[in-house]
Formats: C-alpha cells, sequence, structure tokens
C-alpha cells in the first residue's frame, strides 16, 4: 500500500499546479512523474526524463530487494541497508541535478515537432539574404535556454541568419538602437527594416523574417466597414476571424479589410471571402467576379449559413456549395455535436500544389456544419470525408445527432469538403487567336471551403485548422514553396485532444473488454495449471 | 545490503557529487557580438556593504546641491546645507535603500562603457562614512533599458552595479526639499 501510495502521489503531485507557489512548482516538477513521462508523451526523449526514471526503477529494486531480505535482518545488515539506501537517494538527487545541468533530447516524432516546423524551414532555406536576430534577455532568467535553443535552431536552418543573445542591461546602447525597453523582446532586422517582437517564439521570428525578407503578401478580408484596428465583426461572436487576421499578420501578410463596395484594391494578392457578418448583394458579387476575371485570388468559406449569392456565384466558378450540412458518424468528434468531425486529405500523397494543401497536413481539420461541394473535372479535391458519411438539407434533423440518413432525401458516401481551382481568365468580347494574346497574365485560383466555422476564433487553433488555411493562402498568393506545418499555440495531445467516436469506441473496447478479458483469461489458466498440477 | 554495497552506494553519491561541483552551471549566456560581449552575471553576490549602525555620515550631491546628514539619537541632523528642511521620513528612506536593497544585480563586465550607462555624467551620488573611516561613495547614472533600474558603480572598487529606482524618487525627494 505505502509503494502504491508513493507511485500514486510521485503521479499526481504538481496536478493542482495552480495552488502552489512558483519556486516550490519548481521542485516539485523535478520528482514528478507525470512531468517526467510528458516529454516521452510528446515524442520527445530527454536526458534529465530517462535519468529519473532510470534512478526510479534502480532505487525501488532495491528497496524491493531489501525489503523482501527484511525478514532475515540482523541488526547490522539493516543499518547497513538503510545506510546503503539514502547513498543511493544521494545518487540520484546528483544524477538528476547533472542531467538538467546537462539535459539533451532527442525529437522523435515524425516532423520535427520540436525543433523548427517544416514551413519555418521551408522559409528559412529559401532566405537569400543576411538576417540578424537578437534577443534582449535577462542573465539567469530559466527562460534564457530556450531563446537560446531557438537561435541556435535558426542558425542552423540558414547561413544567412546571425544571432545574438544579449543581456538587456549589459547592452544598454543596442537596446535604445533597437528601442527595445522589454527583457525578452527580440528584434529581427534585414536591409529592408527590422521588426520587435515581443517574445521569442518561432512563429513570430519566422513572421518576421518572412515580412522582411520577402514583398508581404496582403490578403483582404471581405468584412463590413468597422472602426479602425478591428477586422471582423463583432457580431458574430465566436465565429469571428479575429484571430485569423491575427495570425495571418504574425505569419508575415498584411491584412486589410476589403468592403467589395467598389473595386478590390490593386495590392491585394488574395481575398477571403464568407465572414459570417458579410451581407452579399448583387453589386459586391459583380465587383468580386470582376477581380477575379483580372486573376484574382479568392478563398471562399462558403458553408451552410453564407447565402445564397455567394453559393450561386461560386458554382459559376465550378465549385458548387449544396446547402446542405455533412454528418460523418466515423469521424465526429467523441463526446461533441454530431455535424462536427475531423476531415482529411483527399489525396494524402498529393505533393504538387494545390492537392499539397491538404496532404502537407499532419492532423485533421475540424469542421462543424460544414456543406458539401459539387465540383468540376478540372477541380482538385483537397479534404474529402469518410465513405460513411451523408449530407441533408434538413437541418434540425442534423443537429439533433445520432440521427441515421434517409436514403430518399440525403445523398450518403464522401462528401467534399474543400476544392480548389486554377483557370486562365479571358478577357471578354475577344475571340480565338485574339483572346489567347490578351489572356489575362495571371491565372485565376480560388480555394473553396464549406465551412467558415474553420477558421473562426473558437475552432482556428484546433489541430490542422490553422495550418490548412494558411496553406491554401500561400498558394493563393504563389508562395505554395512554403506550405507545410507550424509550431501550435495549443500542442497536440497537452493542450487540445479530440478523438473521434471511432476511436473512442476502440478506445472503449479495450479498456472495458480486452483488457480485463485478458487479465481473467491469464488468472483463469493459472487456476487451472495449479489445479491440475496437484 | 552489506556494508560494502552501502560504500559503493555513497562512492557513487560522491563522485556525481564532485562531477556536479567541476562542471559548473550550464551557460546559455552567449556573446557573439565582438563590440559588446556579454559576461557572466553575478545577481547574488553585494556590490558595496553599509551597514546602518556604523553610518557616520552620508553625502548627497547633484550638481551644486550638497546634503550631509548624521546620525543623531534614533534619527538624523542635518549637517549641510544649514537649517534644510528635509523631512526625516526622505533621509530614513534613502538610507534604508543604501543599506537595504539598493542593488538588484552585479554587471562585473569592465568593457561597459560609462557614456553608455550614464555614469560619465552621474544623475547623483551619494557617499556614505562609517564610523571606522571607511568610506562607499556610489556614483548614480542612466536608467536601465526597461526604465525600471538605475545604473551605479561603486567608485571605490570600480563595481557596476544596477539598482531599484526607488533610489532615484527619494533623491529626487531629497533635492527637492532644497526648493
Amino acid at each position: 500500500m505505502a509503494t502504491f501510495g508513493t507511485l500514486l502521489l510521485l503521479w499526481i503531485l504538481t496536478w493542482n499546479e495552480t495552488g502552489i507557489g512558483e519556486a516550490a512548482l519548481a521542485w516539485l516538477q523535478r520528482i514528478s512523474m507525470f512531468d517526467h513521462f510528458d516529454g516521452f508523451a510528446a515524442g520527445l526523449v530527454a536526458l534529465s526524463d530517462v535519468t529519473y526514471f532510470v534512478s526510479l526503477i534502480v532505487f525501488a529494486s532495491a528497496a524491493t530487494l531489501a525489503a523482501l531480505g527484511a525478514r532475515a535482518w540482523r541488526r547490522r545488515s539493516k543499518a547497513s541497508t538503510l545506510v546503503g539506501l539514502a547513498g543511493l537517494l544521494a545518487v540520484m538527487v546528483f544524477a538528476d541535478a547533472l542531467a538538467n545541468r546537462w539535459n539533451v533530447a532527442l525529437d522523435f516524432t515524425p516532423e520535427g515537432r520540436h525543433g523548427l516546423s517544416s514551413h519555418a524551414r521551408r522559409l528559412l532555406e529559401r532566405v537569400e539574404e543576411p538576417v540578424e536576430v537578437t534577443a534582449f534577455v535577462r542573465s539567469g532568467h530559466p527562460g534564457n535556454r530556450e531563446t537560446a535553443a531557438l537561435l541556435e535552431r535558426l542558425r542552423e536552418a540558414s547561413p544567412q541568419i546571425r544571432t545574438r543573445l544579449l543581456d538587456l542591461h549589459r547592452h544598454p546602447s543596442v537596446a535604445k538602437e533597437y528601442g527595445v525597453d522589454t527583457f525578452g523582446a527580440v528584434v529581427v532586422a534585414t536591409e529592408r527594416g527590422r521588426r520587435i517582437l515581443g517574445s521569442a517564439r518561432e512563429a513570430f521570428v519566422v513572421g518576421a523574417i518572412r515580412e522582411l525578407t520577402r514583398d508581404p503578401p496582403v490578403i483582404g478580408l471581405a468584412s463590413p466597414p468597422r472602426p479602425p484596428g478591428m477586422l471582423a465583426g463583432a457580431p458574430a461572436g465566436s465565429r469571428r476571424l479575429d484571430r485569423l487576421a491575427q495570425a495571418l499578420e504574425i505569419a508575415g501578410n498584411r491584412v486589410r479589410p476589403v468592403s467589395l463596395d467598389g473595386p478590390v484594391p490593386e495590392d491585394v494578392d488574395a481575398l477571403i471571402v464568407g465572414a459570417p457578418d458579410f451581407a452579399w448583394t448583387p453589386e459586391r458579387i459583380a465587383e468580386l467576379d470582376a477581380w477575379l476575371g483580372r486573376g484574382g485570388r479568392v478563398l471562399a468559406l462558403a458553408d451552410p449559413l453564407a447565402g445564397p449569392d455567394l453559393a450561386a456565384w461560386l458554382a459559376r466558378h465550378g465549385i458548387a456549395p449544396q446547402g446542405d450540412v455533412v454528418l460523418d458518424p466515423d469521424n465526429r468528434i467523441a463526446a461533441g455535436e454530431a455535424v462536427s468531425f475531423g476531415v482529411t486529405a483527399a489525396d494524402p500523397e498529393a505533393s504538387a500544389p494545390p492537392g499539397a494543401i491538404a496532404a502537407s497536413l499532419d492532423r485533421p481539420v475540424i469542421v462543424s456544419r460544414a456543406a458539401s461541394l459539387e465540383v468540376n473535372d478540372d477541380a482538385v479535391v483537397l479534404l474529402e470525408t469518410g465513405p460513411a458519411s451523408w449530407a441533408t438539407r434538413d437541418f434540425a434533423r442534423a443537429a439533433r445527432g445520432f440521427a441515421g440518413p434517409d436514403p430518399t432525401t440525403d445523398r450518403v458516401g464522401r462528401r467534399v469538403i474543400a476544392a480548389a481551382r486554377e483557370w486562365q481568365p479571358r478577357r471578354e468580347g475577344l475571340q480565338g487567336a485574339a483572346e489567347a494574346a490578351q489572356a489575362v497574365p495571371r491565372t485565376a485560383r480560388l480555394v473553396v471551403i464549406g465551412d467558415s466555422d474553420l477558421a473562426s476564433d473558437a475552432f482556428l487553433d484546433f489541430l490542422s485548422n490553422r495550418d490548412f488555411v494558411e496553406n491554401a493562402l500561400l498558394w493563393l498568393v504563389g508562395e505554395e514553396d512554403l506550405m507545410g506545418i507550424r509550431p501550435r499555440d495549443r500542442e497536440v495531445g497537452r493542450k487540445q485532444l479530440f478523438i473521434s467516436a471511432g476511436e473512442a469506441w476502440t478506445a472503449l473496447l479495450l479498456g472495458v473488454v480486452v483488457l480485463p478479458g485478458a487479465s481473467a483469461a491469464i488468472a483463469i489458466a493459472l487456476l487451472l495449471r495449479r489445479r491440475f498440477a496437484r | 545490503m552489506s556494508w560494502r554495497a552501502a560504500l559503493a552506494c555513497w562512492g557513487g553519491a560522491l563522485l556525481l557529487a564532485v562531477a556536479y561541483v567541476l562542471s559548473g552551471p550550464a551557460e546559455v549566456e552567449q556573446a557573439p557580438l565582438p563590440r559588446s560581449p556579454a559576461a557572466v552575471a553575478s545577481p547574488g553576490l553585494p556590490a558595496y556593504e553599509v551597514v546602518r549602525e556604523r553610518i557616520a555620515a552620508v553625502e548627497a550631491r547633484r550638481g551644486d546641491d550638497v546634503v550631509r546628514w548624521t546620525p543623531a539619537g534614533a534619527g538624523w541632523r542635518i549637517e549641510a546645507p544649514p537649517g534644510a528642511a528635509i523631512p526625516a521620513g526622505v533621509l530614513d528612506a534613502l538610507v534604508e535603500q543604501l543599506v537595504d536593497g539598493a542593488v538588484n544585480e552585479r554587471l562585473d563586465d569592465a568593457r561597459l562603457s560609462e557614456q553608455e550607462l550614464g555614469l560619465a555624467r552621474p544623475s547623483f551620488t551619494l557617499r556614505v562614512e562609517q564610523v571606522d573611516g571607511e568610506a562607499v561613495t556610489l556614483v548614480i547614472g542612466e536608467r536601465t533599458p526597461t526604465a525600471t533600474a538605475l545604473y551605479g558603480r561603486v567608485e571605490e572598487t570600480g563595481t557596476v552595479f544596477v539598482a531599484g529606482l526607488s533610489l532615484l524618487t527619494y533623491a529626487d525627494l531629497l533635492f527637492a526639499a532644497l526648493r
């Protein structure tokens, strides 16, 4: 019981982390089994964690041997055992201290998640001009190690990048030159200019490098006029696109609202349409159409609530939202709404764009109340649901959950959730060779997603949602070479956990039937063996 | 467990302890910039030592303004300028700052330029004379880039340090009382 109690205590020691002081928490984390196990769960094998578990196993084994021999203890051996175990504890303490001081970690995740993200590596490999990254820290701060590691990764990724880690107090003139007045600030500088960042996070630094080494793409967001500084609408609540706008800015884009009450500004490289509170009128559709005809690039979030005008316009361009809602029983989120599910790449092997927009993702995209799409032959399907999915126009029945399809009215089978299309627009009124000669120099590109929730504030950080939207925009603006996976604000498996209904059922089967069944079978086998052995 | 095994355990612990001490702290501070390399910080070491009970006199100087005061019983007696009406609380607070907690961090780096720390043209100086005849003179320069602390130097040892901003606050009150 004492062993069980000790192990349980070591496991749950830091669970109430908010109720413990910072200093005490740091020490408890050193002896917490849960905190040392965390890295393994995330695919990171660190020397400090390995040392902890090896020490624990050695000590527990020695203590067990001592306990088994306790019946035969004489007074002398009792004393030597206690002294020896105390020595073993001291070995554990110093081994842990050394391992923490000289900790090294190996990243065993397939995507190298604990190093630079694939998106960052692609960007940095293509940097062709000198970049200087300076981090201003406070000597002795525990976070310096992480900052230094990030700077090292940047240097390793590109010979063009020089990094400096400076103590802010010791370099007041450098800080003054850069206008830095806070610990933890990072300055990214190139010949084009410089950016001061609040903290040394990969997404910020890489976004600034992109902005300062390439011409930053301008992403328009079709939204009604609103006060300066606000990009997406207030009335839509959690379906707002504020976080998307913020993420795009961090990634090195310029984001600006576009009202569509006049021509789309010439400097806009790609336009996002389908914000939940944007009212479509024939005039706005005409402006959008005119822009696409000039080689515009559009990302349409066309969920069932987007309205018939936008759906009809998209249908004219080869990708038609069906005004229905899709359900996927196999991939619906366990304990979630029936209309929320994970959807994956239609062609996971696609290496060329636009197929690579979805194929480069490592997790499903979470959609909710998504409409299915019908696509022309020349369109590329990006996201597709599972074989058991179905689409219905009976929204009330879909929302009830656990309802099955009605074969007379619903369409059963894989449904397209996102697709892309590229074509060469022609100038109107020209025919034949003259038409070819007068073709618009830039191709028109269109990505349609049958859902706007996936890009909304509530859903953007889930699994691969942000990567999918940003990859789609990279293809639209012609920077497909940068498509990949970005660091997540909410790490999968730690700060967000999704399992599908199918996975939940498998886990239930394993936990409730298979494991107890196997234990019972072994017990019965042992019982029978003993009985027959007599 | 035999005594030999127990001894082996303690021997192992001793070896690891020696390795830990010899390996020193893992230093992450880097200094790739040739013009101003960062040095090791010593936040735990005092830059100077002033004990309140051993103070014989304190002198604060800013430009032409000089204030000098000495202990008198539980309080202070202002020697200069004669007749100055400076609240005793301000003198107390300033001395408390000198004795307790004025220094946040020592910057043991001779290559730090006096110019950039504002020590070439100090904001003010504080001289503490002690009963044994020793004196400590603090030269206070500019605010740090975060504007939450001040650079300073101990005149006698050349040690550069970062002090809390309260030192400036009480010094401002002290010199304002002369007006």
